[in-house]
């Protein structure tokens, strides 16, 4: 390269050592302000890139959904005590389940607030019923005079849940038009089942027979299962459409205990002549048959209130 | 005499043969600096396109991070209407917090939807300048309103009278 700079000794004085290079010193700052430009943009995707690391589920949507469905089981278990205790009227029934829902708000609302959420379950409605039941285990399932043995449990029922019974082998018929049956009609179309010694066998538009085996039967109607396994062609009341009552037929070939609850309100103030009115099997109660809670879950993130339908033991759809 | 023009002669052969000088001074101080100023010059184009194309990358991966993030947030809205809408009358906010630039570029969201039944949703994330956009589809069973919103904190929300989940500016 040919010698920029001056000899030393000449007095030219238009090229010094101190201005030597100029042009490399402009380049290096340029290009090094170019670096520092570069460091702050790959930076800036260091958040991102920590964004991208944490769990999908930052706004705690999965813990409300928790709740929610944990204030449904927990509401749910608290209807049965109250229908079985604190049966008097339906009134007594509805304060009663109000003072437990909040009560059970208050509780769940702390275990909550250690997350950072702010919970409450309130109730938004109830519908009232009645609880059928027979408890005297050696009792035939007739009515409670005896003298009828085909009698109506109830009429004018749109939805029925918690429908369980118990029957034992003892009065039990081997099979044939006597055996006890359970009939569920709306006026036009009817389901039924029977109860012979060896089987129950369902009619939902073909015959389908569910064996039982032992001294004893127990059939959880609503839940489609004989003696703890499922019978697949139990569905109550499959294409019965509301309303509809229910009926007992050759109820003296049958004995062991049963339960239901149904959405008729006006049945347990006023029974029928079917029921015992003062202890005694059947009888038929206030209950409360279903009600519907409104859940809200409020976090830094999230705010969410959803209406929920508490009625354990009712069919699946 | 001819002593003295031997002198001169082997004097200029001497410098002649001795010279090291190829051209004049000022020609190779021009080649120089210009060799030199297309040296700088393109070190620092290469060096600005780089920066280039590292920001469109980093932008690229944060666009594709943050529209991960608002489809997480759909999903989970989406899952809580479902839970809730067997008893209808469900009320959801669900705000989120994201940053407004990419790279000190900010940027936009198209969230469209299409199909029946299950819906599949599309979020756009775009910037302007420079230009890189990316995509991030979800399928969702609650319709998702087709919207555009500035880049930014975010606030779902459930409308049960058109049954759909909004996406708007907080």
């Amino acid at each position: 390269m040919a010698d920029v700079g001056r000899p030393v000794g000449t007095t030219d004085g238009q090229v010094s050592d101190r201005d030597r290079g100029q042009l490399i010193l402009v380049g290096g700052l340029a290009l090094a302000v170019t670096f520092v430009a570069l460091a702050l943009v790959l930076n800036t995707a260091i958040y991102t890139e920590n964004l991208a690391t944490r769990g999908s589920d930052l706004a705690g949507g999965a813990a409300a959904i928790e709740f929610t469905d944990a204030a449904v089981d927990g509401i749910g278990g608290a209807i049965e005590p109250i229908n079985h205790n604190h049966n008097d009227s339906h009134e007594t029934l509805a304060s009663n389940l109000t003072t437990a829902v909040d009560d059970w708000s208050t509780i769940a609302g702390q275990h909550a607030a250690f997350s950072g959420r702010s919970a409450n379950v309130s109730v938004a409605a109830i519908t009232n019923g009645t609880r059928i039941e027979q408890t005297n285990r050696s009792r035939e399932f007739t009515n409670a005079s005896k003298d009828a043995t085909d009698w109506t449990l109830v009429e004018d029922v749109e939805h029925t849940r918690e429908f369980r019974m118990n029957v034992s082998d003892d009065k039990l018929e081997t099979d044939g038009p006597d055996a006890f049956n359970v009939t569920v009609t709306d006026g036009t179309t009817t389901w039924w089942f029977n109860v012979t010694e060896d089987a129950v066998f369902i009619d939902n538009g073909t015959i389908t027979e569910c064996s039982t085996t032992g001294s004893s039967a127990w059939i959880n109607v609503t839940a489609g299962q004989v003696n703890g396994t499922e019978c697949s062609a139990m569905r109550f009341a499959e294409g019965i459409s509301t309303p509809y009552r229910i009926e007992f037929k050759n109820g003296n070939n049958a004995e062991g205990t049963y339960t239901l609850i149904v959405d008729n309100s006006s049945l347990a103030p006023s029974p029928t002549g079917d029921y015992e009115t003062s202890g005694g099997s059947p009888f038929a109660e206030h209950a409360i048959y279903s009600t519907t809670i409104r859940v809200t879950v409020v976090t830094d993130q999230l705010r969410y209130a959803s209406n929920r339908t508490v009625a354990p033991g009712e069919p699946d759809e | 005499m001819s002593d003295r023009k031997e002198k001169i002669w082997s004097d200029r052969t001497w410098r002649f043969q001795h010279d090291q000088r190829a051209v004049s001074t000022a020609l190779s101080y021009t080649i120089t600096l210009t060799i030199t100023a297309v040296l700088i010059s393109g070190l620092l184009v290469s060096g600005t396109q780089f920066l280039e194309s590292e920001q469109k990358r980093a932008i690229n991966s944060e666009l594709d991070v943050l529209g991960n993030r608002v489809a997480a947030d759909l999903a989970a809205a989406d899952r809580l209407v479902q839970a809730g809408n067997e008893s209808g009358n469900v009320t959801l906010t669900l705000s989120e917090a994201i940053p407004q630039t990419v790279a000190g570029a900010p940027y936009r969201m198209n969230i469209t939807r299409e199909g029946n039944g299950p819906y599949n949703v599309t979020i756009e994330l775009f910037t302007t300048d420079p230009s890189v956009t990316v995509t991030v589809g979800i399928k969702t069973t609650t319709p998702v309103a087709n919207t555009t919103i500035v880049g930014g904190p975010f606030v779902i929300e459930y409308d049960e009278s058109t049954d759909e989940l909004e996406v708007a500016d907080d």
